[in-house]
């Protein structure tokens, strides 16, 4: 009878380890849960910053591209009577001009071409200040989604590497107990003997 | 029919219709149901009635439930989804309310990107402008006009070089103030646009941080309910364990 009891601890034996396993098994789940719940999270917080510069993106184009004629505006050497203001103004007095002396539409023209050089500048600055503003508030986003991204990241690696050392710490104790149990199985081995019965007193 | 049922009353002779929770007399009649059984019926002479063995069936459902898991897999996915609907209501909240910021702005950047923009390059860099004279230029340059040759016929100079010079400046001046006045328009749109683009920017900003913790909470509870979960199997399991260890010394003391 006594050997017989092997059976239901080894049973028990097994028992123990599955529930071990099951807690090992629920730590790591829950931990890549976690994880990619956090991963979720990153993915939205890139998205809601990649439309924020999606949107700032003419503005800061637009300041781009005048910051590159506005290097030759400010040395003179762009022409100014290409711009549209000239050509909207040159359109404005040209009729009246067709009836006016010679010297008189020369001078007319020349007067509205060097007026417009000047303004031309400040008109270009204009626009680089507009990209400017829109690459000051892109860049608060950026830095935002740094942090977002920064302590998502590092939530998930706490979280990967807590139930790491949790499920080792788990295995180590699965064996330690499995161990004992075993170390007390000889003991079953032993009680089945026959025992030594004593002979009558006579 | 349940577990006890089908070990030990499989010919149904204890369990009857009536339900564990029926109150009965000694005799095993109903004397006040719950839901379903029939009121006055003689179910059987066990004094116990039919009601206990439907109360043994449910513990040990209960109890084969809790070694299983099925109890705390149940429990678990019950917290799981009051967690994963709160979070997906919460994110849908934020979303809703960025959707809403951006419905305001849209008419202030859209006028500014498809038009405002566009028309200040244009001026700026070169490209057509899109522009009518205005009423105030018109009326500005009829009215000038006719001073000036006025004056000039009073000298006795109309007609002259003179007249056609003072005419000249006045025109190209008052074209100036037109496009500036034009300019400062298309700015000030464009400047709309750009501040409109940066409240969206901001908005999104803080409402994207709520929906980060609604995802961090989120996920810290479903890896705590996961805990949970196997902890209460690994405690079914202990339990087991111990029982079958029991059994181990009882039979190796007989």
């Amino acid at each position: 009878m006594a050997f017989w009891a092997i059976i239901p601890m080894l049973a028990s034996m097994y028992a123990s380890q599955k529930g071990q396993q099951s807690a090992m098994a629920s730590t790591v789940e829950g931990a890549q849960t976690q994880a990619n719940i956090e991963k979720m999270s990153r993915e939205y917080s890139t998205k809601v910053f990649e439309e924020d510069i999606e949107r700032q993106k003419p503005f800061y184009d637009a300041g781009v591209k005048a910051g590159v004629k506005y290097d030759d505006a400010i040395t003179n050497k762009l022409d100014p009577t290409k711009s549209g203001a000239y050509q909207t103004q040159l359109g404005l007095i040209s009729e009246d001009l067709e009836d006016a002396p010679e010297y008189v539409r020369e001078g007319a023209i020349e007067k509205l071409g060097a007026i417009e050089g000047e303004k031309q500048k400040g008109r270009l600055m204009d626009l680089q200040q507009i990209g400017l503003g829109a690459a000051g508030s892109a860049g608060t986003s950026s830095t935002n989604l740094g942090n977002v991204l920064a302590q998502s990241y590092e939530l998930s690696g706490n979280v990967m590497a807590g139930a790491t050392k949790s499920v080792s710490e788990q295995k180590q104790s699965m064996w330690n107990t499995t161990a004992s149990q075993l170390s007390g199985l000889p003991s079953y081995f032993s009680a089945s003997k026959p025992l030594k019965t004593e002979e009558p007193i006579r | 029919m349940g577990f006890f049922d089908l070990v030990l009353d499989p010919a149904g002779i204890f369990s009857g219709d009536a339900k564990a929770s029926d109150l009965m007399d000694p005799g095993g009649r109903v004397i006040e149901e719950t839901t379903g059984s029939d009121i006055g019926r003689d179910i059987s002479g066990f004094p116990f009635g039919s009601g206990a063995w439907d109360q043994l069936d449910e513990s040990a459902e209960e109890i084969w439930d809790s070694f299983s898991g099925a109890a705390a897999e149940e429990s678990q996915a019950e917290i799981s989804g009051i967690l994963e609907g709160s979070a997906a209501e919460g994110i849908a909240a934020q979303e809703e309310q960025r959707n809403r910021i951006k419905e305001m702005y849209a008419p202030y950047y859209e006028s500014a990107v498809s038009e405002g923009l566009p028309q200040l390059q244009a001026m700026a860099e070169g490209g057509e402008v899109d522009y009518t004279p205005s009423r105030l230029y018109e009326y500005s340059k009829e009215r000038g006009e006719r001073n000036i040759k006025r004056i000039q016929a009073s000298k006795g100079q109309f007609g002259s070089s003179a007249t056609e010079e003072r005419l000249s400046d006045f025109r190209s001046g008052l074209a100036e103030e037109e496009m500036d006045r034009l300019y400062a328009g298309q700015l000030s749109r464009t400047q709309l646009g750009s501040g409109a683009a940066d409240a969206v920017g901001a908005a999104s900003r803080s409402l994207g941080g709520n929906v980060g913790a609604l995802y961090s909470n989120l996920g810290s509870g479903l890896n705590t309910a996961q805990q949970g979960y196997g902890q209460s199997r690994q405690s079914a399991y202990e339990g087991l364990s111990g029982a079958l260890s029991g059994l181990a010394n009882y039979m190796e003391a007989g």
